[in-house]
């Protein structure tokens, strides 16, 4: 049985230094007020700020140069993404185009797609919203149940996508749909582009458990989706989600999420006794570890590998390091979290242990994941 | 193929025939196999990593680390990690490792340099049962002085780990010792020994974490293997990640091994390393069964000797809290500075 290669590697001096850039960049926007930073960076929406690290070329900077992209590599973007998480620094408003839209219109986009949606991507306009859920399909994901019929000239979709982060703000959904009947549940599904303007689309609003809104019901009544807006291969659907799904399980988000409380954590309880301590420096050597599980990753993107064995881990290991993290914040601080605390650490607790049940959860539940890597470790 | 992986199949070779393994039907005799022991001498490779001029066989700690990793996934049950810190300790300070079993100790012992003795209990030893010589770095404040001790006429109290090695207390009354010279500081003896350490622990995490999951796909139960159960996946999920993590932290280690940052590694090593195993034994054993329980299943030669090693990792040094304590006291940046640093004392050229 071969376990998972995790090939040690290194931040070169370039990648330092964009490090260094970014921290640069960070501290002035901070101080000038231009950002709140929040436990929720990954999906909190603020085109404005989006637009500033477009312009800095920190957004679908892996895409293509005749898009606009920086043509860098998947470290880089790594230890740009890194740094602005860590900060608590709102990347909603491109999130998911630059983790996973983007890359997938570049890989299986038509030229005309190319086109049209990369270099809007890349100066931080185009929000993209991810279809994949279904109020019946769940971890399921082949047994979805969203239709595309074919029309003149393009299809017809009919069906409803839920927990649909941020589909209220954003102008496309990349919606998973069965465009075959019949056959393995895995055939017959393709990604096509919905306009979130068309005229037949729902948006309903799901409370999260701390009642902000992120997530969406999107019922689809007979829309309309030219052919020229179906990404990648019709029947195609299923192996384009699953390499989709290596970019979004491996990415920092999946071990930084609690970051920001476990820094104000040290910063206002200024531990001193061995017990406190100790949480300190376990929990920090674990996250070095993670870290360096994520970063070999992103080396072996840029190497032309896409490894899912690799990244369910990393999620797996990640999510359940945060949710241990917050137990254990939980058990030392001797306050019940009252959002409406004055304290900061206990506000930032209060919000982290509604949110924590999301962890293990969003890009897969792990339980699902362990079967994936049970099977990829069978001899 | 690299030096360090030429090497790992080298020593592969030797454990598959010599080493308690987790394959080999003899029953276990002690904590201690003599006789892997002098292949490995008459090999060159007990003293790897030890420069030549020092009475070692020379090579580099990256590949001191290869070797002993392989050791770990064999149950290699002898002396090696000390033997190779002991080593290197006398050849930084202009010294050569003599003839027996040497380990090494961070003391503290009080030693009369005019004599030519050393007086004061040294407690768990490891391999001090069965010790020769025994090589101390101490006291601090006598700046990193190397002083070799022969014990054989020491007193001894047998402190065998739950590995059964002859671990010991060594009671020394004006035992014969020469102050072999200074090192420039005298953490190295446990920065080595830890990293070391951490690397058979990696060895074993992986044998324990592939030898479970080979288990799982093989033992049927209710007409079909236990690894098709939701449950039972994530125990093998859980021993393959602490594997993976553990074995990621030495390939680190051994990328950076020329310029490796000593102290640093030592400290994340042993807590990520401590941790895994603790992992990697807890899933291994639930998923063996009543079987995991018992001396019956040749894997807890490797099950115990990675309990034994956490624990020695966990004991050796107030890791977590002087971690803790350095980011407590210098505030977050500190605390990224840490998540995120390497174990080189300087970035590399290029991201290989």
């Amino acid at each position: 049985v071969p376990l998972p290669d995790f090939p040690a590697t290194a931040l070169t001096r370039d990648e330092l230094e964009l490090v260094a850039e970014v921290e640069t960049f960070l501290r002035q926007e901070l101080s000038g007020g231009g950002y709140e930073p929040s436990l929720t960076a990954a999906t909190t929406m603020d085109p404005g700020f989006s637009a500033k690290l477009a312009a800095r070329g920190w957004v679908g900077m892996a895409l293509p140069r005749r898009f606009g992209g920086g043509a860098r590599s998947a470290v880089d973007r790594f230890v740009v993404t890194e740094q602005l998480l860590r900060q608590g620094a709102p990347i909603g408003h491109h999130w998911v185009a630059d983790r996973q839209t983007g890359p997938m219109l570049a890989r299986f986009g038509t030229p005309i797609q190319q086109e049209r949606f990369l270099p809007s991507i890349v100066r931080g306009e185009t929000a993209f919203a991810v279809g994949i859920s279904e109020p019946d399909s769940g971890s399921d994901v082949s047994s979805i149940r969203t239709s595309a019929l074919p029309v003149a000239g393009g299809w017809i979709v009919n069906g409803a996508k839920t927990w649909t982060t941020n589909a209220h703000l954003s102008r496309w959904l990349v919606c998973l749909c069965r465009t075959a009947e019949g056959g393995e549940p895995r055939q017959g599904l393709s990604q096509l582009l919905v306009d979130l303007d068309s005229p037949g689309v729902t948006i309903r609003a799901i409370e999260f458990l701390d009642g902000h809104h992120e997530f969406n019901d999107v019922v689809l009544q007979d829309v309309f989706v030219p052919d020229e807006l179906v990404l990648g291969r019709v029947g195609g659907g299923w192996e384009q989600i699953m390499s989709e799904l290596v970019l979004e399980r491996s990415s920092p988000d999946r071990w930084l999420s609690v970051y920001l409380l476990f820094e104000e954590f040290v910063r206002t309880m200024a531990p001193t006794d061995d017990r406190l301590l100790d949480l300190v420096g376990r929990t920090c050597a674990q996250w070095w570890a993670i870290r360096h599980l994520s970063l070999s990753v992103a080396r072996m993107l840029d190497h032309g590998h896409l490894p899912a064995t690799q990244s369910a881990l990393v999620k797996d290991v990640g999510t359940r390091f945060e949710q241990h993290v917050v137990q254990q914040l939980t058990e030392v601080v001797r306050q019940a979290p009252s959002r409406d605390a004055e304290s900061l650490l206990e506000r930032l607790l209060a919000q982290a242990s509604l949110f924590a049940p999301a962890f293990t959860i969003r890009g897969g539940t792990n339980q699902i994941l362990h079967g994936i890597l049970a099977k990829g470790l069978r001899a | 193929v690299t030096a360090a992986a030429e090497i790992g199949q080298a020593v592969d070779e030797i454990m598959r025939r010599h080493a308690l393994g987790s394959g080999r039907p003899e029953p276990e005799v002690g904590g201690f196999s003599p006789d892997l022991w002098l292949v490995l001498r008459l090999a060159g490779f007990d003293r790897i990593g030890v420069p030549e001029p020092a009475g070692g066989s020379g090579g580099s700690l990256g590949d001191a680390l290869a070797a002993v990793q392989v050791g770990g996934a064999h149950a290699a049950a002898v002396p090696w990690v000390e033997t190779i810190t002991a080593g290197r300790l006398l050849a930084d300070a202009g010294g050569r490792l003599p003839d027996g079993i040497t380990t090494w100790s961070a003391g503290p012992v009080t030693v009369d340099p005019v004599a030519g003795t050393a007086s004061g209990t040294l407690r768990d030893v490891p391999w001090g049962q069965i010790a020769d010589h025994v090589v101390i770095t101490a006291p601090a404040e006598s700046g990193g002085r190397v002083t070799l001790v022969n014990v054989r006429t020491a007193g001894r109290v047998l402190r065998r780990s739950v590995a059964d090695e002859p671990h010991a207390h060594l009671q020394l009354d004006g035992a014969p010792a020469t102050t072999v010279g200074l090192v420039p500081e005298p953490h190295i003896g446990i920065g080595l020994s830890t990293v070391l350490l951490a690397s058979m622990v990696a060895g074993a995490a992986a044998k324990a974490a592939t030898a479970s999951i080979e288990y799982a796909w093989t033992r049927q139960q209710f007409g079909q293997p236990i690894a098709r159960f939701q449950a039972v996946q994530q125990l093998l999920t859980e021993a393959a990640e602490g594997a993976v993590v553990a074995r990621m932290t030495i390939d680190q280690a051994v990328a950076a091994a020329d310029t490796l940052d000593l102290p640093v590694a030592a400290e994340m090593l042993a807590l990520v390393c401590a941790d895994a195993a603790a992992e990697v034994r807890a899933a291994a054993h639930q998923i063996h069964g009543a079987i995991g329980m018992t001396r019956e299943l040749p894997l807890q030669r490797i099950l115990r000797r990675l309990a034994a090693w956490e624990f020695r990792l966990r004991t050796a040094d107030r890791w977590s809290m002087r971690l803790g304590e350095r980011i407590s006291r210098t505030g977050f940046d500190q605390l990224y500075d840490s998540v995120s640093r390497p174990l080189t004392a300087v970035p590399t050229g290029e991201g290989a």
